[in-house]
């Protein structure tokens, strides 16, 4: 169900047309419209690429907040979601680039971590899935922004290859190699960390 | 036999081989192993990819998504505005567009910062990146006029450049120091008074009217179909909040009831109307993520409600034995969590906390976050907690030691941990650097030691320069009014720095300045929470500081907290 939403979200051009142009008339409520609309798209592209809480709801209010100022520039009858995808992935690698390199990760603050810990998860099971996380975040991490910004459409937006080309802004036949590349160097990452391949 | 490369084994994962490719890639695979395999590995690699990339903030999160960004829209707008045009008097205020939203936004600020009181988390970071807008686009102009929007990655490049733009020095400071780049609270204390000195309806009106219209708006979207539809919550009931208010084993201390009583009179005094106004008019409309709604709504639960007998005597409480009014006890989410479990069945967990050489570590501090309880180990570092039946996660911590973290389950039968702390490594040769400047100050406004005297985030980039400045001045509004919320969102602030500065003497300091904000903000209002925070970000510096005044005091501290 949320599959098919998604993908209608990306066809829905129609109902967002008449949002857009209400927005950029000056509708607060139009605007606040989009926001509803996009708002999980973008977070879950800003959570992807910075893979923690705060980076990634500071990137995805940005995100909303320069399309705002630019909405007046946007050709109405265009698909929304390419254009904030695109925001969201520039942001996020502005953001890693005004960092410097990252120390030993502290552990999250108690009182926040208290609150996400799951009921059921057997322990044993949940350390382990913790470290191949974190290993498979560090690994991704290492990746050129490009693989990254692929791999998190394909992944966590289950994008097609035509989708993800009009996102992108380039051709299917490259949105193939592209992300066939991206495993490619996943996988080499992973092994550098782990000494093994993931099977 | 040649084998599928690896661009159409990617292909074939994705379900995008088609036609006569997908047939042959098909056939291949029937009769091919070593393909069969390591399409095998792929898939299992997408598999794990997807959990790792993957979080769920919440459904509250999302409710008040929308409204966070109106907040940062509307203080970006503004901090453009003030600068281009500055007409004088109130007949700007009231007789333009842009200063009945600038009246419209301080009023949603002050509800944001008085929000700060009985929100905390997600919420606490509205303000704070919205602060940190207004500095960083006090000296962005508007954006020109670009070709049209097919050139998106024009628009890409464009953002990148402004991200990246460092305006001179002289220039920052002008721009951005008068206007607004103050702390949200101070500046709209003062614009505070002169609105409500001049017409509060006007603007009360200019609230509600907006808070109605998006109201409106949102349940109009709801039915044409959101992303996910989403459950509105029972009247009276807050996302935050799952069920009944704190229970009574964190009362403010009575000592600390000044405190309490100024941030109800700074709430009340300073944000009467528009918080009311701002409330559905009837108690049967069901709950909105507007701030304004948040805090009320909560305020009257908090209030309403019966409380709830002290905590059980095993465990060292962390709440003042002299549990006096309620106060402005935080309803932060454990809590909640905590009430909601408390009807059921509790268990005992007891347990020892031994070194890596055996010996047992006493006064550690063993903590159940999501449940809020704690207890302190004793001369053999042995410890009894009583928790809610379940798995909770338990991490322990002490002074020269690593914080640990682990599961455990607690059962109607009482149940034993051992827990081994790694001892800290010996930070011989900090640098002299952080040994001169961990003097214990507090407050902004240092004064330079022996030696170095540059300010030790000077080198940090611009993005982290920022939260330092926010902290900071957040760290002197919440002195200056003795506010523990206040404090918790400068602390907040200090975390982020700490987080992302690199490891040395920036992450040392940071880490400093956020144990004194997490301690001001337990010595202003303490709940188990904010006992929690604390005891974890003093012992978290004290083990990085050299030997000398501060780290005492540090330990000093914790040792009051632990009482």
């Amino acid at each position: 169900m949320e599959v098919a939403l998604r993908r209608n979200q990306m066809g829905g051009a129609e109902n967002d047309d008449e949002l857009i142009r209400a927005a950029q008339a000056g509708d607060q409520a139009a605007f606040t419209g989009i926001v509803r609309r996009y708002q999980r798209s973008v977070y879950r592209v800003a959570w992807a690429l910075t893979r923690n809480d705060s980076d990634a709801d500071d990137v995805a209010q940005e995100t909303f907040v320069r399309a705002y100022q630019a909405l007046g520039r946007f050709r109405v009858g265009e698909p929304l979601y390419p254009w904030l995808a695109r925001i969201a992935t520039n942001l996020a690698f502005s953001l890693f680039r005004s960092r410097r390199r990252r120390p030993e990760t502290p552990l999250e603050p108690l009182v926040e971590a208290g609150q996400q810990w799951g009921v059921e998860d057997d322990p044993a099971e949940r350390v382990s899935a913790d470290e191949r996380e974190r290993h498979l975040s560090q690994a991704f991490a290492a990746l050129k922004p490009e693989h990254q910004t692929i791999l998190a459409l394909r992944v966590v937006e289950e994008q097609s290859y035509e989708a993800i080309a009009g996102t992108l802004g380039v051709p299917i036949g490259t949105v193939m190699s592209r992300l066939s590349r991206a495993r490619a160097e996943l996988r080499a990452r992973l092994a550098e960390r782990t000494g093994e391949t993931t099977t | 036999m040649k084998h599928l490369t690896h661009d159409q084994l990617s292909a074939r994962l994705d379900g995008e081989l088609h036609g006569r490719a997908a047939e042959e890639a098909e056939r291949h695979l029937a009769a091919c192993a070593e393909c069969r395999e390591a399409l095998a590995e792929l898939t299992a690699q997408e598999a794990v990819l997807r959990p790792a990339l993957t979080h769920d903030p919440g459904e509250a999160y999302f409710e008040s998504f929308a409204a966070r960004v109106e907040d940062r829209v509307r203080a970006v707008g503004l901090a453009g505005a003030q600068r281009r045009e500055r007409p004088s008097g109130l007949g700007w205020l009231f007789g333009t567009p842009r200063g009945l939203a600038w009246a419209g936004a301080t009023a949603a600020v002050l509800i944001a910062g008085a929000a700060i009181v009985l929100v905390t988390g997600e919420h606490v970071q509205a303000p704070h990146l919205r602060d940190r807008e207004l500095t960083a686009r006090g000296q962005q102009e508007s954006a020109p006029a670009t070709p049209p929007a097919g050139a998106t990655r024009d628009d890409g490049a464009r953002l990148d450049a402004m991200q990246q733009t460092e305006p001179p020095a002289s220039d920052r400071r002008a721009t951005a120091d008068p206007g607004f780049a103050r702390p949200p609270l101070a500046a709209t204390d003062e614009m505070a008074r002169r609105k409500e000195a001049a017409a509060a309806p006007q603007s009360n009106q200019l609230l509600s009217g907006g808070a109605a219209t998006s109201r409106a708006r949102e349940a109009r979207i709801n039915e044409a179909g959101e992303e996910v539809p989403v459950a509105r919550r029972e009247r009276g009931d807050v996302p935050v909040s799952r069920s009944a208010p704190p229970p009574a084993s964190a009362p403010a201390p009575a000592a600390t009831a000044p405190a309490a009583g100024s941030l109800e009179a700074q709430r009340s005094g300073e944000a009467p109307k528009t918080g009311t106004a701002a409330l559905p008019s009837t108690p049967s409309q069901p709950a909105r993520e507007g701030l304004a709604e948040q805090v009320d709504a909560v305020r009257k639960k908090l209030f309403a409600q019966p409380m709830k007998p002290a905590a059980p005597s095993e465990e060292k409480s962390l709440a003042p034995r002299d549990a006096a009014a309620p106060g402005v006890a935080a309803p932060e989410r454990a809590e909640l969590n905590a009430l909601d479990r408390a009807d059921a069945a509790e268990g005992r967990l007891c347990g020892e906390v031994r070194d890596d050489r055996g010996r047992p570590v006493a006064g550690a501090q063993v903590v159940l976050a999501d449940v809020a309880r704690m207890a302190t180990t004793d001369a053999s570092g042995a410890f009894c907690l009583r928790a809610p039946v379940g798995e909770h996660p338990l991490a322990v911590l002490a002074v020269g030691f690593n914080e640990s973290r682990q599961s455990v389950e607690i059962g109607t039968q009482e149940s034993s941990v051992r827990v081994t702390l790694d001892p800290v490594p010996v930070m011989a040769g900090r640098t002299a650097w952080g040994a001169t400047k961990s003097l214990y100050r507090s407050g902004p406004g240092r004064e330079s030691g022996i030696g170095a005297a540059a300010d030790p985030f000077a080198a940090l980039p611009d993005s982290l320069r920022e939260h330092v400045s926010a902290a900071r001045r957040l760290s002197a509004t919440a002195g200056a009014r003795r506010s523990a919320a206040i404090h918790d969102a400068a602390a907040a602030r200090w975390e982020r720095v700490v987080r992302a500065a690199p490891a040395g003497p920036t992450a040392d300091e940071a880490r400093r300045e956020l144990a004194e904000a997490r301690w001001q903000a337990w010595s202003g209002g303490a709940t188990p929470q904010r006992a929690i925070a604390a005891i974890e970000a003093l012992t978290a510096w004290a083990n990085r500081a050299p030997a000398g005044a501060a780290r005492d005091e540090a330990l000093r501290r914790l040792d009051r907290i632990k009482r």
